[in-house]
């Protein structure tokens, strides 16, 4: 095994393996590749030198607003979400230290969903689908919430958070799918695309915003970033070496289910993202949660652009949402680094 | 000097009182070790020295300062724990499990110290766990296991060394190896070791003190040759049994006969 790198400059000191530093490089060349592919692709088929060209000058009109205000926002948009989604699961996986756990878990996409739903079926009418994202966060939020709280006592134990999280969701899937019935068709298609999770008609505006929400949560991964490995030990051992358990879990919790709520909102219930990116990237780096990190980042806004990319491009005229083919890409790819580790 | 002093201690689980009313002390630079039957509260009382357990009444003194008042970071300066059966993160390597035990040191900015470094190599050397750095700790035997976390409770660097059973699960070399490391840290060091053993004989051997938990309560204290005898293991264990100088080592040797048979 390699060695470490060992930083330190002043009052700073850092551990730096040189191998995740290595493939994290290899994984962002990759992502460039493909976000030059996906403003490539389209209806109109360009050169990645003609995109470079588009990008590089100031004009607005034909394809320069096809890939500045249509391929451009979406493409962002759609490696945001996966990026936000795979942090997010692999905090959560780190909590609960159940391999299966995914932002689904603490309520995050049903409850996202029932509040969705519950705006597009009673709120779109008059307000239009502006407010659309907040109400969806909002419902995460909520959900999350009410999950965190009805699974306390004397602390939020993990198990506990899994079996009331569970709980909750089939209790809010149920509200979605009753909501769903007794709506008009045009709702529910409007819901049933949301529902599958897509990026489609991401304006730039949109992005911005999705961007900022991310943005501030920031500082809050890179506070806890160091403390993710000390509570994957038990609580006791944990406690024995200083971590204040309680509040440390109530603040990664916090942190995966603004990620997550944010991701959704925008993108709707593609949340499977969050489940198999930080497998993969657990599988490509070694442990060390700031490395596992930024792989699963990478991976799963990777996921999203290339089902996405997918979604858009292999099925013209028709553009079909980037959830479906997360599932479809993702789980052969994980399933063959399963196997590969077998040997 | 003591290291650990509880004043009118009152432990307990929801309704169930463990521990009523103790007061104890566990004497700093000694090795003390806790007996007692099955749920005696052994391990309970262990966890109130570390203060993962909130005392319903009374204190618990950790080097003469209220332990529920002290910050968490600073219990982890002072006193290392080693519950019973800990398990590690996923796939992490038994380098990077001791290095965990540098926690209680580092900041957001300082992360990895001069001394974090040393600390660890010496964790690693003084356990025997060097050779064994690299490999991931969900591969080890039950004994390099117990070694590994042994390492990371040391890495702490704590006056004070609290473990919960160190010996479960590990056959009779691999106990007498724990337990040596454990009396070589005592003398070498002079750090106060506390922990909970089910053998009564390496228990005699081992304890500087012996601290006999039952009818939550300390029933006795002190020397094993002096507190340990058959009344003591009758009324304690419900066992008959006869107890005679250890040939070699002269500390208490017991010999179990079973609650019916005396003979």
């Amino acid at each position: 095994m390699p060695e470490e790198i060992i930083w330190r400059w002043g009052p700073l000191s850092r551990r730096i393996n040189p191998v995740t530093g290595y493939r994290l490089a290899w994984a962002t060349v990759l992502t460039l590749c493909v976000v030059m592919t996906s403003l490539s692709l389209g209806k109109v088929i360009l050169t990645p030198w003609q995109v470079l060209d588009i990008l590089a000058s100031a004009e607005t009109g034909g394809v320069h607003f096809i890939v500045e205000q249509l391929r451009l926002p979406r493409t962002l948009m759609a490696w945001l979400v996966g990026a936000a989604l795979a942090i997010s699961g692999l905090i959560l996986q780190s909590i609960v230290r159940n391999p299966l756990a995914s932002p689904d878990l603490l309520g995050v996409t049903s409850g996202a969903s029932a509040a969705a739903v519950f705006y597009l079926a009673f709120f779109s009418m008059t307000l239009g689908h502006t407010w659309l994202p907040l109400a969806a966060m909002a419902g995460a939020g909520l959900a999350a919430a009410a999950i965190y709280l009805l699974a306390w006592q004397e602390g939020a134990s993990p198990l506990r958070l899994v079996l009331v999280g569970v709980g909750i969701s089939a209790l809010l899937a149920a509200v979605t799918t009753f909501l769903l019935v007794f709506s008009p068709l045009s709702t529910t298609l409007s819901a049933y695309v949301w529902l599958a999770g897509s990026v489609y008609g991401a304006t730039w505006q949109e992005t911005q915003t999705l961007s900022l929400w991310l943005l501030v949560q920031i500082p809050l991964l890179v506070f806890l970033a160091r403390q993710v490995v000390v509570q994957q030990l038990d609580d006791s051992p944990a406690q024995g070496i200083g971590v204040r358990v309680q509040w440390l879990r109530a603040g990664l919790l916090f942190a995966s289910v603004a990620l997550a709520g944010t991701a959704v909102a925008w993108a709707g219930g593609i949340a499977f993202v969050g489940l198999i990116a930080p497998h993969i990237a657990k599988k490509l780096v070694l442990p060390g949660f700031a490395g596992q990190a930024m792989m699963s980042a990478l991976v799963g806004g990777l996921l999203v652009l290339i089902a996405d990319l997918i979604g858009r491009t292999l099925f013209l005229p028709a553009d079909l949402p980037a959830g479906i083919f997360v599932a479809a890409l993702g789980t052969p790819f994980f399933l063959y680094l399963l196997i590969k580790q077998r040997h | 000097m003591n290291a650990i002093t509880s004043q009118d201690l009152t432990l307990s689980y929801q309704d169930s009182v463990i521990i009523d009313q103790l007061d104890v002390s566990v004497p700093k630079g000694k090795v003390t070790v806790l007996i007692g039957g099955n749920g005696s509260g052994k391990s309970t009382l262990l966890k109130s020295f570390a203060r993962l357990l909130k005392p319903q009444q009374g204190i618990v003194l950790l080097n003469g300062a209220d332990i529920q008042r002290k910050a968490t970071a600073t219990v982890a300066r002072e006193l290392a724990i080693l519950p019973q059966t800990p398990v590690a993160p996923e796939g992490i390597s038994v380098r990077q499990l001791v290095a965990l035990g540098r926690y209680p040191y580092q900041s957001w900015l300082q992360q990895w110290s001069d001394e974090d470094e040393a600390m660890v190599n010496r964790a690693l050397a003084c356990t025997g766990t060097l050779e064994l750095a690299d490999r991931p700790v969900d591969a080890l035997s039950g004994g390099q296991r117990q070694r590994a976390w042994i390492a990371m409770t040391l890495a702490q660097g704590t006056e004070t060394v609290v473990l919960d059973e160190p010996t479960t699960f590990l056959d009779l070399a691999h106990q007498m190896e724990v337990l040596e490391l454990l009396r070589e840290l005592n003398q070498k060091e002079q750090k106060t070791i506390i922990m909970v053993l089910h053998d009564l004989n390496l228990a005699c051997r081992y304890a500087d003190q012996i601290l006999v938990v039952h009818e939550q309560t300390v029933y006795a204290q002190g020397v094993p040759k002096d507190i340990l005898t058959e009344d003591l293991v009758k009324t304690v264990f419900d066992l008959n049994c006869r107890i005679i100088p250890d040939p070699f080592f002269d500390t208490p040797l017991c010999i179990p006969f079973g609650r019916e048979r005396t003979e």
